[in-house]
């Protein structure tokens, strides 16, 4: 009877196949790869690279308390974060300075100049020895000089930071915080350069061979207005209710290239930029996409070869984008773009973003001065930012120095007028008294400690409508000792930007990074953007050099030298008073002779 | 002023200066714990304690009951044939080498066996627990052989994977049970003592050339196994592996029995586009499928560790890698060629595993991709058996485990040998028994040269400072060694293994410490150059004075002679 050992054969065969079946296919990695092109309206082209890795977080949090099998996502990373108990992690190496004043906002979270890392780390008795290890492993991994991050440089944010993961989000992210810390550390002297992105494209699960990562010509890459290059790591829901979480693993490389710097026109492809062309997408890949942000206007370009797909323009994005699918292309991709104009005019005017901010020095002299950082809205309404600044020990601030001062149409009721207002922090309370703008609405401020650890400034602001918010603080200059400077001691200092954290809707001046988020959620062809959702974006100011009084290194061995010399001087002459045999000469004997007449004089 | 006065001042400023200098060299010179120089040479010279591995035997004689078939009655002397096993072992084992800085006692003892009904219970594990203490004391049960012997063999040896070994005799007679129980003991003690022998006795250089120390793995305790499925070209076929499952089933049981010496961490993961760093040569023949192939001379550089992300970040422990390696389309089947045959000039045929090792490294697999298979290769725990019976066999070379068939061969000629089948766990009890005897020869040694090289570092380099806690660590490790040698006197392995871990650990701790550097300090060059300007300058009137003194001694010598004549 056949018929009878049918079932028991598929149950068997389900048996046999079901566990199988559901090990391999529960390694839920996946992994994306996108490409966004914008031209920028400085004539410049913004090239941003976006590889986004996911795991299932349940095997990195397993059984056994550790993730040892690893697919797309790289070991090395995987084992770091869980060696080292980090929750969330970025780490962001950064060439140049992002202009914000022409180019908007950046796609990606971008940083300031140097290396920067930050990371919401276990909080239990070894998270300082954790980081402290983070810190080294990772300087391996990237040959970057990451291990100077250390307890000097170290800092706690409270107010800015926060974490970024979809489980921990601003609204409910107190509850999730709990038994985490954040530390945040930024060498703003390091340079970038490709032995720091030979490292980063290993990680890669199809590192520069094939997909998008092909056009990664450290080459082409360095040689750009500004570049960087991070790594994001965050837990993140896989639904709505977030039952279960994913590690979510984001490398991007965002570079600013020029195309009107060699032929004055603003024509480029990928084998001008780049050098090269994608020969295919990755093949481990779900998605792999190139998005390109059009201009406004249709006829000012060509465009070849043309696009997969492009979206409708709409009220909330004026420019629409045209999306090539790699996956379905066989030829190798040279996307090619043609202006057609003579030559490129630079804008003359050119909008300007909603909050930035600029930072520098004041004062003169290497005994004292002072920093001063104007935080510019350009909006009809006021904006809440919390201001971030790590100053490093050497630089002693002075907390009743702080000034936060408004220039701004504030009152502009009353008066009607542009009217400057100076807030003194003991005069804030008497100023929110007086019915004037509570402009700082929390301040936290951690005193340094020589050596061990550095200042931190953190406040919440309410910028007014259409102002510059000046805060400035003094400092002395700390006479350090002699080996505790650099080899090029003359050079100075360099300080860490100062970073603005704030809620921005999505708009005109941060076009990309929404775009990039359609383009990850897949709702390219159905274009639903939500106003009201608003950004969490870091504006960071510019780097700042701080020339402390430098000795003359050589003084040391002088001193000595000297003090030598003037004992040995000293000596000699002592000497040779008790050994001189002081002798009356015979002139002189020949003299008393005569005048004392016959008397033998004795020899003294 | 007198003459005696002014000598008197400058043989005062002299013994200022003079009593001065030592002062200055004493405040200006670094710090140097002193060092138990002495016992760390004691050690080298392997005079400090003698090193010993005991071993003990003990034979159960079977007690022949009344009824049976007897082929003698006049009851065994004990004491006398104790005494023949223990000579005749030594007589075979003594001729290898003459310079003993190592000793192997060898306690034989015998007792008397009522014979029990099943003898296949002796071979199992009983008390895996219990057999753990008792590391190199094994019980040999000899018995006469009871249904009619078949062989013309002289006995039957039946080895279990506990530390027991039942040899049946075909004849009863004191010579056989004296010649058939020697030869066992010798057959297993022979290869761990020659080894441990080659361990403890020859130099650095030796042991280079020594296959077996080459291949196998510097001690660690901890090792980090990492297996990585590398394919050549994802363009053509995606893979993947169920390589938790296999790990679980294949390896869990060998590395929980192994844990005794060291612990193994085990990570996975799958690289692509893994290019090969060699060409391999193409064989074209005729009515059969092509390959390519690797020859012996290119597999040093099959592995690219400059693009294989292999190495780990976390930690400094060694780590030992495996690697399936699924070559790109193009470079399909790939083969590997072995060493013989080379110059006979019939065709060369390439390795059936397709595997090979690397000494101190890790070892590699090759799995050509079937012909049909397309687009996604996967493989389960099932398919990924054989090459983890591969990596086991490699691993076991690597950690210095070796075949206990291969050294029980050599009686083979006239015994019949039988094994237990190969335990779940792929190593048996003797076999570890000598592998942690060679681990413990191997620290001992390995911690005496390393506090040996720290001793002559310390003194080739006088400016460099030796902190307190070096010389503290070098005690301990000093008192660890001392302690791991008492422990194997005492036949207690166990603890002569942990003190040996311990020592090699400290010494290496003291000689790795970030401070013993001498370029962290300042030469005494530097020293002199500064104390140049008061030196000098003050030397200059003390050497004058003290030369024109002379003179006028002199002088005034020759006008006292002068005078007196």
């Amino acid at each position: 009877m056949p018929w009878k050992k049918l079932p028991s054969c598929i149950i068997l065969f389900l048996a046999l196949a079901y566990p199988v079946q559901s090990k391999l296919s529960g390694q839920k990695d996946s992994f994306q790869e996108d490409l966004l092109i914008s031209p920028l309206k400085d004539g410049k082209l913004l090239a941003h690279f976006q590889f986004t890795t996911l795991v299932d977080a349940g095997g990195l949090d397993g059984k056994d308390g550790r993730y040892a099998h690893y697919g797309l996502f790289p070991k090395s990373i995987g084992q770091i974060i869980d060696h080292h108990r980090v929750q969330e992690l970025h780490l962001t190496f950064t060439q140049g300075r992002w202009q914000y004043e022409d180019w908007g906002y950046p796609v990606a979270q971008s940083a300031g100049t140097g290396v920067e890392l930050w990371a919401w780390m276990k909080s239990d008795d070894s998270i300082e020895s954790n980081w402290r290890s983070l810190t080294n492993t990772l300087s391996g991994l990237f040959c970057a000089s990451l291990n100077f991050i250390d307890d000097t440089l170290t800092s706690q944010p409270e107010l800015s930071f926060r974490p970024e993961g979809a489980k921990n989000s601003y609204n409910h992210n107190e509850k999730m915080r709990e038994g985490t810390e954040v530390r945040y550390g930024i060498l703003p002297h390091e340079n970038v350069c490709t032995e720091n992105l030979t490292p980063w494209i290993k990680l890669l699960p199809c590192k520069s061979k094939a997909g998008i990562a092909t056009l990664l010509n450290a080459h082409k890459l360095y040689d750009t207005n500004y570049h960087s290059m991070a790594i994001h790591i965050r837990p993140v829901c896989q639904d709505a209710n977030c039952t279960s979480q994913s590690l979510e693993l984001v490398q991007t490389v965002t570079s600013v290239l020029d195309p009107v710097r060699e032929s004055g026109r603003r024509d480029w492809s990928f084998s001008s930029l780049f050098g090269r062309e994608i020969q295919s997408a990755c093949p481990v890949s779900d998605r792999s996409t190139v998005t390109l942000l059009l201009p406004p206007d249709e006829h000012e370009y060509q465009l070849t070869p043309s696009y997969d797909t492009i979206t409708e323009r709409t009220a909330q994005l004026e420019r629409p984008m045209a999306v090539y699918n790699l996956s379905q292309h066989t030829e190798p991709l040279n996307l090619q773009m043609k202006w057609n104009e003579d030559q490129f005019s630079y804008p003359l005017q050119t909008s300007k973003p909603r909050v930035y901010a600029h930072k520098y020095m004041t004062g003169y002299g290497h005994e004292r001065g002072g920093v001063t950082v104007n935080i510019f809205n350009n909006m009809n309404e006021s904006q809440d930012i919390s201001y971030f600044d790590s100053v490093p020990w050497f630089l002693k601030l002075y907390l009743h120095t702080l000034e936060v001062s408004v220039l701004g149409k504030v009152n502009i009721q009353q008066n009607g007028k542009f009217r400057a207002m100076s807030v003194c922090l003991d005069k804030l309370n008497k100023a929110s008294n007086l019915g004037y703008l509570d402009i700082v609405q929390d301040l936290y401020y951690q005193p340094a400690v020589d050596r061990s650890r550095p200042q931190v400034l953190e406040m919440k602001l309410r910028l007014p409508p259409d102002s510059v918010t000046a805060v400035s603080i003094e400092f002395d200059k700390v006479f350090l000792k002699y080996t505790e400077h650099r080899p090029d001691a003359n050079r100075g200092f360099d300080v860490g930007p100062a970073v603005i954290t704030t809620l921005l809707p999505a708009g005109d001046d941060n076009m990309a990074s929404t775009v990039l988020e359609l383009v990850a959620n897949r709702q390219v062809s159905s274009l639903t953007l939500d106003t009201h959702t608003r950004q969490n974006t870091k504006v960071y100011t510019e780097i700042l050099l701080a020339s402390l009084p430098t000795p003359d290194f050589s003084m040391p061995y002088n001193v000595i030298t000297l003090t030598c010399t003037v004992i040995a001087l000293f000596f000699g002459s002592i000497f040779n008073l008790l050994i001189r045999e002081f002798k009356v000469t015979e002139d002189e004997v020949e003299e008393k002779k005569h005048d004392e007449k016959g008397d033998t004089p004795d020899s003294s | 002023m007198p003459d005696s006065t002014k000598r008197l001042v400058i043989a005062s400023v002299w013994a200022v200066v003079l009593l001065g200098l030592p002062l200055w060299w004493k405040t200006t010179a670094v710090y140097r714990a002193q060092l138990p120089f002495s016992q760390i040479d004691s050690w080298a010279e392997r005079k400090a304690c003698q090193l010993s591995f005991p071993s003990t035997f003990v034979i159960h004689l079977a007690s022949i009951a009344d009824g049976e078939p007897q082929a003698h009655n006049r009851p065994l002397d004990f004491a006398v044939i104790q005494e023949t096993i223990t000579s005749n072992v030594n007589n075979r084992l003594s001729s290898t080498n003459a310079r003993e800085c190592v000793e192997f006692p060898l306690h034989v003892n015998i007792q008397n066996w009522p014979i029990t009904s099943d003898m296949s219970n002796l071979l199992r594990h009983t008390e895996p627990s219990n057999s753990k203490q008792v590391i190199s004391k094994y019980d040999i049960f000899i018995a006469p052989q009871l249904p009619a012997p078949t062989t013309s063999k002289l006995a039957h040896v039946q080895l279990g994977d506990d530390r027991s070994i039942v040899v049946t005799l075909r004849e009863w007679t004191t010579s056989d049970i004296e010649e058939a129980s020697s030869a066992v003991i010798a057959a297993i003690v022979k290869g761990e003592r020659e080894r441990v022998r080659s361990i403890a006795c020859d130099s650095e250089l030796t042991e280079r050339s020594n296959l077996d120390g080459a291949r196998t793995m510097k001690f660690s305790p901890t090792y980090q196994m990492t297996f990585s499925l590398m394919n050549g070209n994802p363009d053509s076929l995606q893979v993947d592996w169920d390589i938790e499952a296999a790990v679980n089933t294949y390896l869990k049981p060998f590395i929980s029995e192994v844990s005794l010496v060291s612990n193994f961490t085990v990570d996975s993961q799958i690289q692509h586009y893994a290019d090969l760093a060699v060409t391999p040569q193409f064989m074209e023949r005729e009515k059969l499928p092509s390959y390519y192939y690797l020859t012996p001379q290119t597999l040093p550089h099959f592995i690219n560790s400059a693009e294989w992300n292999l190495a780990s970040t976390i930690s400094s422990y060694p780590t030992i890698n495996f690697i399936l390696y699924i070559p790109a389309a193009d470079k399909t089947p790939l083969r590997i060629h072995d060493d013989k045959g080379e110059s006979v000039l019939c065709e060369r045929q390439p390795l059936r595993s397709n595997a090979f090792l690397i000494p101190r490294w890790g070892g590699i697999a090759i799995k050509n991709p079937p012909k049909t298979a397309s687009g996604k290769l996967e493989f389960s725990k099932e398919d990924l058996k054989p090459f983890m019976e591969i990596f086991v066999a490699q691993l076991r070379g690597l950690i210095g485990i070796h075949d206990l068939k291969k050294t029980m061969s050599s009686l083979e000629s006239s015994y019949e040998i039988s094994l237990a089948p190969t335990p779940q766990t792929a190593v048996t009890v003797i076999e570890m028994d000598a592998v942690v005897k060679q681990r413990i020869a191997e620290n001992v040694v390995n911690s005496i040269a390393t506090l040996k090289s720290l001793a002559q570092l310390v003194m080739d380099i006088p400016n460099m400072v030796v902190l307190d806690h070096i010389r503290t660590e070098v005690q301990l490790s000093l008192d660890s060694l001392n302690q791991a040698c008492q422990a194997l006197q005492q036949e207690d392995y166990l603890k002569a293994l942990q003190h040996s871990i311990h020592a090699i650990e400290r010494s290496e701790k003291a000689f790795f410490d970030p401070t013993m550097v001498s370029m962290l300090y300042f030469p005494d060059e530097h020293k002199y150059a500064i104390y140049m300007p008061l030196f000098v300058p003050v030397s200059v009137p003390l050497i004058m004075a003290v030369i024109k003194q002379l003179k006028e001694y002199k002088k005034e010598k020759r006008e006292q002679k002068i005078k007196a004549e």
